[in-house]
């Protein structure tokens, strides 16, 4: 895999596509303040980018002509949970600290997370 | 259990019938033939993908993989033209794979290859396969999936698109007429006495023939007329019997001199003898130029990502300033 300008539009993507879900999970887990929304918007705009960078600096470093079997698709899905799994907590911590509203904050970063993961999967597929 | 049979038996049968119906359609001749080829073409098409089309495919390993995947098969785009090397230095370097880049070969500015594919890597940069065979002597001509001529070697790569130049063909001179040219209206015939030969052309004015037609009966069509300066009318037949994407002249199909008014191409440049030592890799051959555009690259993608950490760090903060001030 060689870095490209097709990054920029990979992060962009990335990021509308996520805070939309998230906001939209948010909205269904009843949490309506607008100060809310920002913080979950703001939460999730600290964390994409960085993971989506992350996650392409680590799959061009360690395998740059790409995964060409399973063990190295393997090891890009490790990376992907470890960087996800670092967005989760950063999120659910700073629900924590200056949420009002979020109460269970760990398990809403966990689902909003799971469903903009699966959610956005599903949307690549359809494209 | 007699339900799965009597399943299993009509799939049987129809694959059967199909088999009859194409092996009549390879030796039943002429018009019957295309009469039976039509439904062929049309319910076998339905049920095998597109891969089954009738499209010359190089013996290419990158090409074969990944083509074959139905993910990344929209990556290959279908070319079928010729093109020239014509690098500023004197030649152009083949590479394994686009993604690899491993140079395992050079062509001097001048050879003619036949790009049947394109593909674009994750920089943008655009690349063809070639198939090539190269002799003893060093000549290079493309090749098509036949053994190599006396012995010599058959090989594919992958080159880069601004390395060659296109050789003037019939879909230039399409885009380059493209005001000029009409519609047919299907009522175009061509009568030929006993004994005489179509030319086909690459070209009107090209001066380069693409082998003659025979005989010809009500299945030929011509989709578009083209009057030349010299007010000879041509048509362009898209497929005849085998014979695809070729000129005829309406006004004087059996004539073989015709006057030339050729396209353009763009000027060979100046070939230049290849290095003894190929370089390793493309990176290498193109020297610090990439490794600079890749570090710029990085450090803007890391700037975004500092901008956003700060940006949400900076909201955030006003809610911890907003909450502790209640």
């Amino acid at each position: 895999m060689k870095i490209g300008a097709w990054i920029f539009a990979s992060m962009g993507v990335s990021l509308t596509v996520t805070l939309i879900l998230e906001l939209v999970f948010a909205w269904t887990w009843k949490i309506r303040e607008r100060r809310e929304l920002m913080l979950v918007a703001a939460a999730n705009l600290m964390t994409n980018p960085a993971v989506v960078a992350f996650y392409y600096l680590a799959a061009v470093w360690l395998f740059p002509g790409g995964a060409k079997n399973g063990a190295e698709n393997i090891c890009l899905w490790a990376v992907k949970g470890i960087l996800e799994l670092a967005a989760i907590s950063v999120e659910a911590l700073s629900y924590r600290k200056y949420s009002r509203g979020i109460r269970r904050p760990w398990l809403f970063s966990i689902s909003a997370n799971l469903f903009s993961y699966w959610a956005g999967a599903f949307l690549q597929k359809l494209i | 259990m007699r339900k799965i049979w009597r399943k299993a038996g009509a799939a049987c049968a129809l694959g059967a019938t199909l088999a009859v119906l194409a092996l009549g359609a390879a030796v039943i001749p002429g018009p019957l033939r295309n009469f039976m080829n039509e439904p062929i073409g049309k319910i076998v098409s339905g049920l095998f993908p597109a891969q089954a089309d009738v499209i010359w495919e190089p013996e290419d390993p990158f090409y074969m993989e990944k083509s074959w995947d139905e993910d990344r098969r929209d990556e290959f785009v279908h070319q079928d033209r010729n093109y020239f090397v014509n690098q500023e230095q004197g030649y152009l370097y083949v590479v394994d794979d686009p993604e690899n880049q491993n140079i395992t070969d050079g062509l001097e500015n001048g050879t003619l290859v036949y790009v049947s594919f394109t593909y674009t890597d994750s920089d943008g940069v655009n690349w063809g396969v070639i198939q090539y065979q190269r002799t003893a002597d060093g000549d290079v001509t493309p090749n098509y999936g036949a053994p190599g001529e006396d012995g010599a070697e058959v090989m594919t790569g992958w080159i880069r698109m601004e390395d060659v130049s296109l050789v003037y063909d019939s879909e230039a001179f399409m885009e380059e007429h493209r005001d000029e040219l009409e519609l047919a209206s299907g009522q175009e015939k061509v009568n030929l006495e006993e004994g005489e030969e179509m030319q086909c052309w690459t070209y009107p004015g090209s001066g380069s023939t693409s082998g003659t037609i025979p005989s010809v009966d009500d299945n030929l069509h011509v989709d578009y007329l083209y009057t030349d300066q010299d007010g000879r009318e041509w048509g362009h037949i898209v497929y005849y019997y085998g014979v695809r994407d070729v000129w005829i002249s309406l006004t004087d199909p059996t004539a073989t001199d015709l006057p030339v008014h050729a396209g353009k191409t763009d000027e060979i440049l100046p070939l230049k003898t290849l290095p003894q030592e190929l370089p390793a890799t493309m990176a290498e051959a193109l020297g610090e130029e990439n490794a600079a555009s890749g570090l710029s690259l990085w450090l803007t993608v890391l700037g975004l990502v500092a901008l956003s950490v700060g940006a949400s760090g900076a909201i955030i903060w006003y809610f911890h300033l907003h909450k502790t001030g209640e």
